[in-house]
């Protein structure tokens, strides 16, 4: 989150920085002294939150605040005065403000007013989530979805044909096909070890993949009895479907099952590509275990994908035709209530309305 | 009329009377039907010092009486060409009774007959395809209509090609095979002595391929009078031979199972001589032979391993598939540096689940539980999830 500060003190400034304790959240304090250096950064960067102070040595700071609802619509401002009144409250919130607040004396009053700002910006979040849907994938999920789904399809399709080479006999009908056919495989399992590289990288050096990663990490018993009692609740003897979080105990399970397929494809596929190199150091079985495994391997990853990730992303009732998570990254309020009630919990602070009737809508 | 032409030709006699009183030699009448020029040339010129001479040589009996003669009777080759004759007599063109077989002047022609090493003549190497297929690639001769097509892949063919394309005189044209004079009935198909002498015809060329064939699995048994063994034309096949470049050849890499499967997948042959059984399918569960099938031509088909024209029983040391060859075999594609280091020997077509590694066996045995565990479990979350959703209770 960027925060910037138009205040000729430092105080705030200073203050919100060393305030700021939360893991979930990384705040960029930008500190300007004046209304016009104020505006010069709302040109370079684009801010979540813009505090103002009430008296600029060069502006005033409601024109400040006017140019800044102008310039960024969607920013949160707070307008700092030191005799706050009644009337100049009115003309501020007329002119765009989302708050306007006495001067914090102290850091106890400073951080007072901080929580109540964040309070109301994450209602205000929350709402629009409601309204708009839940982001549930950031850019960088999807764009790795995107690829692991690319290079998913391209494998099985220039891998399949070898399971069945009788069947697929005619379909390599022109000279060199085959060779196309090897070389597509192989242009794609370096996109896929690439992908993988990409994925460790974003879960260690970004906050977006260390929170989703923390998310569908499994946690014993809670994910045994979630399973337990999803069963129970789809055979009617449970009332309620288990508050999942982000990511439900399938969910979780199909994360790992891409990974523990990833490792086991590319190395077993690595083993065959380079069988000869392999041979000079190893025996002939090591090449005849990896083909086994990557055989095998193969038909457990295209058969799960088909069968289970294909339900529940496309037929699934609730989701059919097509769920949109892989384009815009979102699920949508009723989604979140009866598929990820204990996310929507954790989000909101507030329970999802239950029992839910699937199908009817999700009244609130 | 006849009168009227006696009139002139006294006429012209008489006007000619101081050069010649009769006709001079034959050409004086009967350059309407033999251009000089050809029968100058002609290998038959050279029978007679005069050109009546050489005419009398072939038509015998003419006596010119005032420059008119009775009509010869056929012309009989066999007064000079005894031996040719008599063997065509008992060739296949010589016992038809079909109209138009051909007969001497069909194939060498008549008074422009040259030796069969002149690049003009009919019968020369390059010249001799062509002209048998004048008659066996004519749709109007009679011949059937597969019997026309295989003169035609034989143009096709790798034999064909060479002759017609790059004039190599070396390369096997209709009578290196069927025979000139002598034409038999060759039909590669059918059992018996015919079939049991094609390595030694083909061999008249290929002699290194022959002389491997003959100690080979295949070409031992045939000498011994067995006949199931594939001879040259079998893998080859006869008119369309390619090369093994060629796409459509028997050959092909991608086409070398097919062919040695033909034999080795017939279960009369595999009960009969106890061959190993699923060759097919423990060739086609391996990379080697799903890649193949596919049409990758780089991988090892048949004949990589076993060989071609010397395939021996893997219990023989000059066989490819014998043990101690195996680090070469292999080693064609499989270039694994050290050459000291023996390359660990693993039974290839495993035709039963114990005979692979251990490992393999666990492996497979494995994932088969875990795939179908795994399947069972999805179709049933997905059965009652369905169930659920579709129930509309709460």
């Amino acid at each position: 989150m960027r925060v910037l500060i138009i205040d000729p003190e430092t105080g705030i400034a200073e203050g919100i920085s060393k305030t700021n304790t939360s893991p979930a959240l990384t705040v960029d304090v930008i500190h300007a002294p004046s209304g016009q250096e104020g505006l010069k950064k709302l040109k370079e960067w684009t801010f979540d939150i813009v505090v103002i102070a009430r008296e600029l040595p060069d502006m005033d700071g409601l024109e400040v605040l006017e140019q800044v609802v102008c310039t960024q619509p969607r920013v949160d401002t707070a307008v700092v005065a030191r005799q706050p009144t009644v009337e100049e409250a009115v003309d501020a919130m007329r002119r765009g403000a989302t708050h306007y607040v006495a001067r914090p004396e102290g850091p106890a009053q400073l951080a007072e007013v901080q929580r109540e700002f964040f309070r109301a910006r994450h209602a205000k979040r929350t709402l629009r989530s409601e309204m708009y849907g839940f982001t549930r994938w950031s850019r960088a999920i999807r764009g790795q979805h995107l690829v692991l789904m690319i290079t998913f399809i391209l494998l099985t399709l220039t891998g399949v044909p070898l399971l069945f080479p009788e069947t697929f006999r005619d379909v390599f009908f022109f000279s060199g096909s085959s060779t196309i056919r090897s070389l597509l495989h192989r242009i794609a399992a370096v996109a896929l070890m690439a992908l993988s590289v990409w994925h460790v990288g974003h879960v260690v050096f970004t906050k977006d993949g260390r929170l989703n990663f923390r998310a569908v990490l499994p946690g014993l018993p809670a994910d045994l009895k979630e399973v337990w009692g999803t069963i129970a609740y789809d055979l009617d003897l449970r009332d309620t479907r288990p508050a999942a979080g982000k990511y439900n105990v399938f969910e979780k399970f199909e994360y790992f099952a891409v990974v523990w397929g990833t490792v086991v494809m590319v190395a077993s596929g690595l083993v065959i590509w380079f069988t000869d190199e392999i041979l000079a150091v190893a025996p002939l079985w090591v090449i005849e275990v990896a083909q086994v495994v990557h055989y095998y391997e193969a038909i457990l990853a295209v058969l799960s994908v088909a069968v289970w990730h294909i339900y529940n992303v496309h037929f699934r009732p609730g989701v059919f035709p097509m769920s949109r998570v892989w384009l815009n990254g979102k699920i949508s309020l009723d989604e979140m209530l009866h598929e990820h009630a204990g996310e929507f919990h954790d989000i909101t602070g507030r329970e999802a309305e239950r029992p839910w009737n699937p199908g009817t809508g999700g009244e609130l | 009329m006849k009168r009227l032409f006696h009139h002139f030709i006294l006429a012209s006699l008489v006007l000619s009377f101081p050069a010649a009183a009769p006709a001079q030699d034959c050409l004086d009448c009967h350059d309407d039907s033999v251009d000089e020029s050809v029968f100058a040339k002609s290998v038959h010129r050279a029978s007679g010092d005069t050109v009546t001479e050489a005419c009398l040589s072939c038509h015998e009996g003419v006596e010119v009486v005032d420059d008119e003669h009775e009509p010869p009777g056929p012309v009989d080759c066999s007064q000079c060409h005894d031996d040719e004759q008599s063997e065509y007599r008992a060739s296949f063109h010589g016992k038809s009774r079909h109209e138009h077989v051909a007969s001497c002047v069909d194939c060498h022609g008549s008074h422009g007959i040259l030796g069969h090493l002149d690049p003009a003549s009919r019968t020369y190497r390059l010249n001799q395809a062509e002209m048998c297929a004048s008659c066996h690639s004519d749709p109007k001769s009679g011949f059937a209509p597969d019997e026309i097509l295989k003169v035609k892949e034989y143009f096709r063919s790798i034999h064909g090609l060479a002759i017609s394309r790059s004039g190599l005189v070396v390369s096997a044209t209709c009578v290196d095979c069927h025979g000139s004079h002598d034409i038999s009935e060759i039909c590669f198909d059918c059992r018996g002595e015919v079939r049991a002498s094609i390595p030694d015809l083909c061999g008249k060329c290929h002699v290194k391929a022959a002389r491997e064939y003959r100690v080979s699995v295949h070409g031992g048994p045939l000498a011994q009078g067995n006949l199931d063994v594939p001879v040259c034309v079998d893998c080859h096949t006869s008119h369309q031979i390619h090369s093994h470049f060629e796409p459509e050849s028997s050959i092909y890499p991608t086409h070398v199972s097919e062919t040695c499967l033909k034999c080795h997948e017939d279960a009369r042959f595999l009960d009969q001589y106890g061959f190993p059984p699923l060759r097919k399918e423990t060739w086609l569960k391996s990379y080697h032979g799903a890649a193949s099938q596919l049409g990758d031509t780089g991988v090892a088909n048949c004949g990589s391993c076993h060989g071609s024209h010397l395939i021996l029983p893997s219990r023989d040391p000059r066989a490819k598939t014998h043990p101690g060859n195996m680090k070469t075999t292999c080693g064609q594609c499989h270039e694994t540096g050290d050459p000291g280091k023996p390359m660990t020997v693993g039974k290839i077509h495993v035709t039963a689940p114990q005979e692979g590694h251990w490992l393999t066996q666990l492996v497979e045995q494995v994932y088969v539980v875990l795939i179908t565990a795994t399947m069972a479990f999805f179709l049933f979350m997905i059965a009652i999830d369905l169930r659920k959703r579709f129930s509309n209770k709460p």
